[in-house]
């Protein structure tokens, strides 16, 4: 046991003779540890990325809702009686008449 | 040399011992976190960087029948401005042009505004607000003015969105569409917004757990949600916007002209009882109306003569009397006990018959037909009203509709005068809304259904469920009564003794009936105010849509009758509806070229002078032939 504390603080596992084997595993472990970091950090940057696309497309919608509603209002008899009047135009009292040609 | 040695051997066993304790210390402290606090440690550790966030659904829209976006969800904006944080260059450089730009959208004085930021800087408040509940547009360009653009970090612009309910066709159907408003200890729950909340609009929030990574951002964690969010459906209601339009347009400037406290109408499809429009207007303290309370479905009131088409139908119905009976009530009163029963013309009408008394609205003979006929059995006309269904409910998804109140003789209330006053509209409530269901079962030939606001609840493009038409009573009366009171609704419109002529148009003919009720009269006669509506429908000869309106106090100096307050504001919303549809015309292409000139001639569009000269009539004749 005493030995095996000795060697391993001394790091002979890391130069001796078939410390080949364990530099392998070692390289192995190390760039699990990487991969591991690298993908924690990923992760985090996608969680910014989602939440500021989030916002964006919050943003978008909100910009579209705007629009309809200036469309919506503006399309209304009454604000288009309003716009026109400067123009001598009214509605009409008399229905359209459809003809359909068959 | 011995005693370095010596001395040296002690300071390095010292160093040694220093940093035995050192590690015995540190083992100690780590046998403490990891045995003795563990428990604890990991709990907060939990409460601090783990929790279980809220996915809040989203809450579904609320739709016109014809497309039109009536309430939605939007983000809403509140800035807040740390001066403290802009480099002192960036800040005394730019803070004029910050200060310009922000006065013309706050509309302050710019100076002002410089001097109120620069004391915040110095005196060190970190949050002055500078706007809030902003949309998107505008927090786009206040997020390019100067400072600002440099963002939170260098610039102070502190930015917090929250979700709110916008109507993007208010104030149209205001009151209709509503809100929900959940405030912990009450909730609200106002027109179609409240109805249709918990089960549909709302949706189910879910649940996942997250983890925190920054200050203010968490990450969701684990491979699912606790609980998935159910987002809210879309609600298409049976409104159509510019019907929508032209009722409030119309109510509105009637009010106005009137200086009325109150006024509604409302529009109903006759067939399926859609509801096209429901407009409410309320006067402000500042003599502008606006959409602050349903009055359609809220409001009991007397509806005065408007109810004589309900006394005339029991009558017919209990054959009390028939299309040749006359009344002869004499100088326009009619006495039941000690009181009087006045018509509206002074010195009355003289014996008329029953299609008059309608069309003019005789009080007298309403006040004899019901009486005589009933007074022996009152419970007989009370059955009669009930078996319509006049004393229920019409049982609408939102909440605030009243009861209506007819009472049974013998009730509280009820005495020797009630059928006398009943027959024309008195000592009996209904709301707006319930008077116009009836009058649309008349118009649909005695099948009373219920009006109805929501066509469609859906999610995107899919239909989850679909509102059919629900029928109160499929025959409210005999096909010879309705029709009989078909003819007579009409001819209050139609002929020039009716109260309503000023409504008459060849071109659409309308069917209804007026009222001009009192309130107050009870207090005397000074403290009297009225009344006024037009319920009915049109095309008189093939009915489309009922509408009811009633106004509410006009002023008294001012004109105060139905036929002149409430009938315009029909006659205009009956006349733009005619106008908006098109008649449909087929003519097949083998048609002769005469017969197709014949169609189009019978309803000319435009009326054209011909400008044909003669040279040009020669020059086209050849190529006629």
């Amino acid at each position: 046991m005493k030995k095996w504390f000795l060697s391993l603080f001394k790091g002979s596992f890391l130069v001796s003779e078939d410390a080949a084997s364990n530099w392998r595993f070692i390289l192995y472990v190390f760039s699990l540890f990487v991969v591991m970091i690298y993908a924690a950090h990923s992760a985090d940057q996608k969680v910014v990325r989602i939440d500021q696309l989030s916002k964006e497309l919050q943003g978008i919608r909100n910009e579209h809702i705007e629009g309809r509603r200036a469309v919506q209002q503006s399309r209304l008899e009454s604000s288009m009686r309003q716009t026109l009047e400067v123009r001598g135009l009214k509605p009409s009292e008399n229905p359209p008449v459809k003809i359909i040609v068959e | 040399m011995d005693q370095k040695v010596t001395n040296m051997m002690r300071r390095l066993v010292l160093v040694a011992a220093a940093m035995l304790l050192f590690g015995a210390l540190i083992s100690y402290k780590l046998f403490q976190i990891q045995w003795v606090e563990k428990g604890q440690l990991e709990q907060s550790a939990l409460s601090d960087n783990r929790k279980l966030e809220s996915i809040e659904a989203k809450r579904g829209s609320i739709y016109s029948a014809d497309g039109a976006l009536l309430a939605t969800s939007v983000s809403s904006y509140t800035v807040h401005f740390d001066p403290t944080v802009a480099h002192e260059s960036l800040f005394d450089d730019q803070i004029g042009a910050l200060t310009d730009s922000l006065a013309q959208l706050l509309a302050v004085d710019a100076r002002v505004l410089e001097q109120r930021l620069r004391k915040a800087r110095n005196t060190k408040d970190r949050y002055v607000r500078i706007i809030s509940n902003l949309n998107y547009g505008l927090y786009k360009r206040l997020e390019n003015f100067p400072i600002f653009n440099a963002g939170r970090v260098k610039g102070g612009i502190i930015v917090d969105s929250k979700i709110t309910r916008k109507k993007p066709l208010d104030p149209l159907a205001s009151r209709l569409v509503g809100y929900y408003l959940d405030e912990g200890t009450r909730t609200y729950k106002v027109g179609l917004e409240g109805g249709f909340n918990d089960h549909v609009l709302q949706g189910d929030n879910g649940l996942r757990e997250v983890q925190r990574i920054q200050k203010g951002l968490w990450k969701p964690i684990g491979l699912e949600n606790v609980k998935e969010p159910k987002n809210g459906y879309d609600l298409v209601t049976t409104l159509n916007s510019n019907i929508q339009d032209i009722t409030h347009s119309t109510l509105n400037q009637v009010l106005r002209k009137y200086r009325a406290a109150r006024g509604l109408a409302v529009v109903m499809d006759v067939k399926t009882g859609a509801v096209r429009a429901m407009s409410n207007l309320t006067m402000n303290a500042d003599s502008t109306y606006s959409e602050s309370y349903n009055a359609a479905i809220g409001d009991l009131y007397e509806p005065g003569s408007t109810f004589k088409l309900m006394s005339l139908i029991a009558a017919l119905e209990d054959k009390k009397v028939d299309t040749s009976t006359t009344f002869h009530a004499k100088y326009g009163q009619y006495k039941v006990y000690d009181k009087y029963i006045y018509d509206s013309r002074r010195g009355g009408y003289g014996p008329i018959s029953l299609s008059t008394a309608f069309a003019v609205s005789s009080n007298t003979a309403f006040a004899e037909m019901i009486n005589e006929g009933y007074k022996e059995t009152p419970q007989a006309f009370v059955n009669r009203l009930y078996s319509m269904k006049l004393h229920e409910p019409l049982g609408l998804p939102i909440e605030g509709e009243q009861d209506p109140l007819i009472r049974y003789p013998g009730e509280k209330g009820w005495s020797g005068l009630s059928l006398a006053w009943m027959s024309h509209g008195y000592e009996l409530l209904m709301t707006p809304l319930q008077v116009l269901a009836f009058y649309n079962a008349i118009a649909n030939d005695g099948r009373y259904i219920k009006p109805q606001f929501v066509s469609e609840v859906r999610r995107g493009e899919r239909v989850i469920r679909r509102f059919n038409t629900e029928v109160i009573h499929p025959a409210i009366a005999s096909s010879k009564t309705i029709n009989i009171v078909q003819q007579l609704l009409a001819e209050v419109v139609e002929k020039p003794y009716g109260t309503a002529h000023k409504l008459y148009d060849k071109h659409f003919p309308i069917a209804g009936k007026t009222g001009t009720a009192q309130v107050n009269y009870q207090w005397g006669k000074d403290k009297v105010d009225y009344i006024s509506s037009f319920a009915g429908y049109f095309p008189a000869d093939n009915p489309r849509y009922s509408c009811i309106v009633v106004v509410y106090r006009p002023d008294k100096n001012d004109k105060i009758y139905g036929a002149d307050v409430a009938g315009p504001v029909f006659k205009s919303i009956a006349q733009k509806i005619y106008a908006n549809t098109p008649f449909v015309d087929a003519v097949r292409l083998d048609t002769q070229l005469t017969q197709v000139e014949k169609k189009i001639e019978l309803k000319p569009l435009i009326q054209v002078t011909p400008i044909v000269s003669d040279q040009l009539t020669q020059v086209n004749a050849p190529s006629l032939k």
